[in-house]
């Protein structure tokens, strides 16, 4: 049972690391549809998987937004926003009651997309074909604790934990917990239609929660529009058209090398060409998360200085990210073109950590910047892909526009 | 000063935010490529060249509606209903924000092209166009629906897209094309959505000079002034009356000629920098 501080701030970081986990499996797939007709599509199905594209790039943006609610809540009880996750692939029980697995979309990866939004009591789905990605069996043993360490957390269904949170909410008194200011919480609709929620007190982290919850699950009364009903309805679709292909021949869990903390599984890439654009990839994931722990994790910048912030990640998420990791599907794994393509890895290299000090926390990100766009010119100029040339562009604009947001300093 | 005023209907075939501004089919915007239909592609086409002109829509085509010397209006000047084309494929630069929010978009590049029988007029904004493109950005979005709604005679997209949609449906009806159906449906559901109808009543403004490049033609000497193609032509405008349905917007607005004195000699033809221009006068 929650029942303090510490076992809260322990819970809602798991919470941050499972929605992170999860909208990046989203964006995977998502990024994983093919796009146009010579690549087998009919224009039927163009426009079909198009569709389905945008549904799972909707729920993504969704678990974007419940990732900022979840750091909303970190910083009213006093503790810092978590972005950091452990490296893919994480077979269920390592760390999560699932799967965490970087997968094109088929039958199997919308399967375990239902299971992650399960809600409890419901019938689980049918398993998929590929034994391989059948839901695994998990329990931990339940544990109590004293007060200085943590109870171990133990659930199988996200919304199960979230129900934990919202118990762990009730049991410490309101009037200590509360402790972390209100302008260091984010309600910006991101221009993206974001619903981030504020919470300043016992009934409005109870609402956030309960909103998340929704969001995910639906009510026991209605499913309809939750994530678990989209995604049932998209393996529905899918599985009734057997001889359709929507995604590109995108590998299991592409990384660019091993890692401490996944170090079995995935599929290592070999191309000298595709390793190049998956690391810049990498490179610009990792300096979204040090712009959003700058963002989230307050530390004197000034309101136009977060805006800049802000803006910089989305545009980074737009106009850099995506179109890297759609260049990466189209890019083979290794010398043999039947190997595979890439698709985006994710990795994380090490602890991802801003810089105490604001002015040292814009010097790194401008440096990062500037990197990035001169490697992306490079790979465009190396007979890579052209569109990598306007990405490089992109990132030397965006760094032209946020070096004047720091030059106005706090 | 000879001012051309100019109006009509573009066409821009752009994925919105959040989508990259080179996705091919709009995923996460609002905006979608139907099915059948080529790329969206973002190229802001004042004729109907290259245009994908979806049924039941208006046609895309802007011209010279009205000419007037030093402020007084001219019939029947040979420039009234010139074609008015902006050339090199140009595109809504936005990169999502990085250059510049929706609605402030510059169009890059910039070569406006007037033209009738035989009558040539060309000229760039900038010879040595860069970020931030500062100039040529929108002043932001305007509202002026009284001014969109006597432009182009549509007082109430929401009524017009009913319309509309009542003959698409009727098409829809009657074709038996799997993709074509595809294709009807998904106007419906655009149509369908009053939330899209609400950036028909907003404007973006656009003034600048252009100084790049200039080409005046007229072989057969029917401009009865002299344009002087050194110094910079004002161009004035506004896009507004965006319709999602069409992907299409209204444009109006005027670019001023300067005219040479009376004394002057003028080339036939005469490119801004070209080295034999200056043999030719």
């Amino acid at each position: 049972m929650i029942d303090t501080r510490e076992e809260l701030i322990d819970a809602l970081n798991e919470a941050a690391e499972l929605e992170h986990g999860l909208l990046v499996q989203y964006l995977f797939a998502a990024y994983s549809l093919k796009k146009r007709l010579d690549e087998g599509l009919t224009a039927r199905a163009q426009e079909q998987v198009r569709g389905w594209e945008g549904v799972i790039a909707g729920v993504a943006r969704e678990e974007m937004a419940h990732l900022g609610t979840v750091c909303n809540l970190l910083s009213a009880i006093g503790a810092a926003p978590r972005f950091g996750r452990p490296n893919f692939p994480q077979p269920s029980g390592s760390y999560y009651p699932f799967d965490f697995r970087l997968t094109a979309l088929h039958d199997a990866t919308l399967y375990r997309f239902v299971c992650f939004e399960l809600p409890v009591g419901e019938p689980p789905p049918d398993p998929p074909v590929r034994a391989d990605f059948a839901r695994a069996a998990f329990a931990l043993r339940a544990a109590e604790a004293p007060d200085v360490v943590p109870d171990p957390e133990v659930f199988r269904y996200v919304g199960e934990l979230y129900g934990k949170i919202r118990e762990g909410f009730r049991a410490v008194p309101e009037g200590e917990l509360f402790i972390g200011p209100r302008f260091a919480q984010d309600t910006d609709t991101w221009s993206n239609s974001f619903r981030l929620h504020l919470a300043t007190g016992r009934s409005s982290a109870e609402r956030a929660i309960d909103a998340i919850v929704l969001e995910g699950e639906g009510s026991p009364a209605n499913r309809e529009g939750s994530h678990y009903d989209r995604f049932r309805d998209m393996r529905a679709a899918l599985a009734a058209q057997p001889k359709l292909v929507p995604s590109r021949p995108v590998v299991d869990d592409p990384r660019t090398r091993a890692h401490r903390d996944a170090p079995l599984g995935g599929t290592l890439i070999e191309r000298e060409e595709t390793v190049a654009v998956a690391e810049l990839a990498n490179a610009v994931y990792i300096t979204m998360l040090l712009l959003l722990l700058q963002y989230y994790g307050y530390g004197g910048e000034t309101p136009a200085q977060r805006d800049a912030i802000r803006s910089a990640l989305r545009q980074l998420m737009s106009a850099v990210f995506r179109p890297l990791a759609e260049i990466l599907t189209e890019l083979p794994v290794g010398a043999d073109p039947e190997s595979g393509t890439a698709g985006p890895p994710f990795e994380l290299y090490y602890d991802v950590r801003p810089a105490p000090h604001v002015d040292n926390r814009f010097t790194i990100l401008l440096e990062r910047l500037d990197a990035m766009s001169r490697r992306a010119l490079e790979l465009a100029g190396e007979g890579g892909p052209q569109r990598l040339a306007m990405l490089a562009d992109n990132m030397a604009w965006l760094r032209s526009n946020l070096a004047r947001a720091a030059a106005e300093g706090p | 000063m000879l001012w051309l005023h100019f109006a009509g209907w573009f066409q821009c075939r752009l994925a919105t935010d959040p989508d990259p501004s080179d996705e091919p089919r709009g995923v996460s915007g609002y905006a979608h490529a139907a099915a059948g239909e080529p790329d969206l592609d973002r190229v802001v086409r004042l004729q109907p060249a290259g245009a994908v002109q979806r049924s039941h829509t208006p046609p895309v085509g802007v011209s010279v509606r009205a000419v007037a010397v030093n402020g007084r209006p001219v019939d029947g000047h040979p420039l009234v209903g010139a074609r008015v084309d902006l050339l090199d494929s140009p595109t809504f630069e936005g990169r999502n924000g990085i250059v510049a929010e929706a609605g402030s978009e510059p169009i890059v590049p910039f070569v406006l092209e007037v033209a009738r029988d035989g009558v040539r007029l060309e000229r760039r904004h900038d010879d040595d166009e860069r970020f931030p493109f500062r100039e040529l950005h929108a002043s932001g979005i305007q509202p002026g629906l009284s001014a969109v709604a006597d432009a182009t005679g549509i007082y109430d997209l929401a009524e017009t897209w009913r319309e509309r949609s009542a003959l698409v449906r009727r098409d829809l009806e009657a074709s038996t094309d799997t993709v074509e159906r595809a294709a009807l449906r998904k106007r419906l559901s655009v149509m369908a959505n009053p939330g899209l109808a609400r950036f028909f009543g907003v404007r973006m403004l656009y003034a600048f000079s252009l100084r790049g490049r200039a080409v005046v033609e007229d072989p057969d000497d029917r401009l009865p002034e002299r344009v002087d193609p050194q110094q910079p032509w004002p161009v004035d405008f506004w896009l507004g009356g965006w319709d999602t349905d069409a992907f299409q917007g209204f444009m109006r607005g005027a670019v001023g000629l300067p005219l040479r004195g009376a004394g002057e000699r003028e080339p036939v033809i005469e490119r801004l920098g070209d080295p034999d221009a200056a043999l030719r006068a």
